[in-house]
């Protein structure tokens, strides 16, 4: 009986790491949480977006790009308040997510910026985004389209 | 010598009933100051494509706003709370003598056209302003409103570092109060309530 148990025991081990680690370790580590979108009237073809990027994982991972099906072009921008009290927006070639660590890209702050909108986007709809990063598979979800 | 100190008892407890009057009534409100700094007139090209003089603002309370359309983080932000509190102001009726200015400093993409779509969605009633290079900067010294073109986007277009304030003026077009774009929108009604 003792044995059966020692056995079912060291199979689950080797099953989790033979599945289990890996898939975690890779796919899992960078996750999108409350990602949206800020709606802006029809006529705008650039928009922001904003989440936080959670890194599970155990190594720094570095975002480089930002893409949606409905936007020609992305960037990673940043805000920066300026000596004279003006703020200004720029692009943010790469941002580390370090590891077990998170950030958030908030209104006023980092963001996500999506240029050349193919289409109006109507609050409430979902819009599939996907983060590249310098090392590793990247991450897509879905953000909220939101009210400004 | 009775009589005296009669008086003087009267005398004080008339002063202390005008003193517990004056506290019970609360803190005086303070008439917002007037800004003596930014005066003048302006003239630009509103929404419909028409001349627009400072003076047709005349008789209204007006909140201002200085931003330019392609920018997709403060300037809806801040014009999508305007519209909010706009509406706050409808449901009150008190809204119509309350207008909302939008104010580019991007001539060059915020056309009349463009001006007119971008604002309706936030609101009809808002009014755009836009104009000539000369008009733009008139206006931005006469509000010493800071703004620098910092090169060009993805599209080719300018990106501006600016400050960012929505301006409460007054019905006789002269300037209350500043807010910062994240001021309350309750200490914002409650100052342009003073002003109606
Ligand atoms: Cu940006």
């Amino acid at each position: 009986m003792i044995c059966v148990r020692y056995f079912e025991l060291a199979l689950k081990t080797v099953l989790l790491a033979a599945l289990g680690l890996p898939w975690v370790s890779h796919a899992a580590a960078m996750d999108i949480e409350d990602g949206w979108i800020r709606a802006v009237p029809p006529v705008s073809s650039t928009t922001a977006g904003y989440l936080i990027l959670h890194n599970r994982g155990d190594t720094d991972r570095t975002l480089t790009a930002v893409s949606s099906p409905v936007a020609g072009a992305g960037e990673v921008h940043d805000m920066s308040p300026q000596e004279d009290g003006t703020r200004h927006m720029h692009h943010l070639p790469e941002l580390v997510v370090p590891a077990g660590d998170a950030v958030a890209l908030k209104p006023g702050g980092k963001h996500l910026m999506l240029y050349q909108l193919q289409r109006p986007l109507e609050i409430g709809e979902q819009i599939e985004v996907c983060l590249a990063f310098a090392e590793g598979e990247p991450v897509c979800g879905p953000f909220e389209v939101r009210a400004p | 010598m009775k009589r005296l100190i009669l008086m003087t008892i009267a005398v004080l407890g008339a002063l202390a009933v005008m003193v517990l009057w004056q506290i019970g009534r609360g803190p005086a409100v303070e008439p917002l100051p007037i800004n003596t700094r930014m005066v003048g007139e302006f003239e630009m090209t509103d929404q419909t494509g028409a001349r627009f003089h400072s003076d047709a603002l005349r008789g209204q309370v007006v909140l201002m706003f200085f931003g330019f359309t392609h920018c997709p983080d403060i300037c809806p932000a801040t014009m999508a709370r305007m519209a909010q509190l706009y509406k706050d102001l409808e449901r009150t009726r008190e809204a119509a003598d309350v207008q909302v200015v939008f104010v580019t400093f991007d001539p060059e993409r915020d056309t009349p056209e463009y001006l007119q779509q971008y604002l309706a969605w936030f609101h009809p009633d808002f009014i755009g302003l836009t104009g000539s290079t000369e008009d733009v900067e008139r206006i931005t010294s006469l509000y010493s409103v800071v703004y620098m073109p910092m090169g060009e986007d993805r599209q080719g277009g300018t990106e501006f570092a600016h400050s960012d304030f929505v301006y409460l003026l007054d019905r006789e077009t002269r300037v209350r109060k500043l807010f910062p774009v994240e001021a309350d929108l309750e200490e914002i009604k409650r100052d342009l309530r003073s002003l109606l």
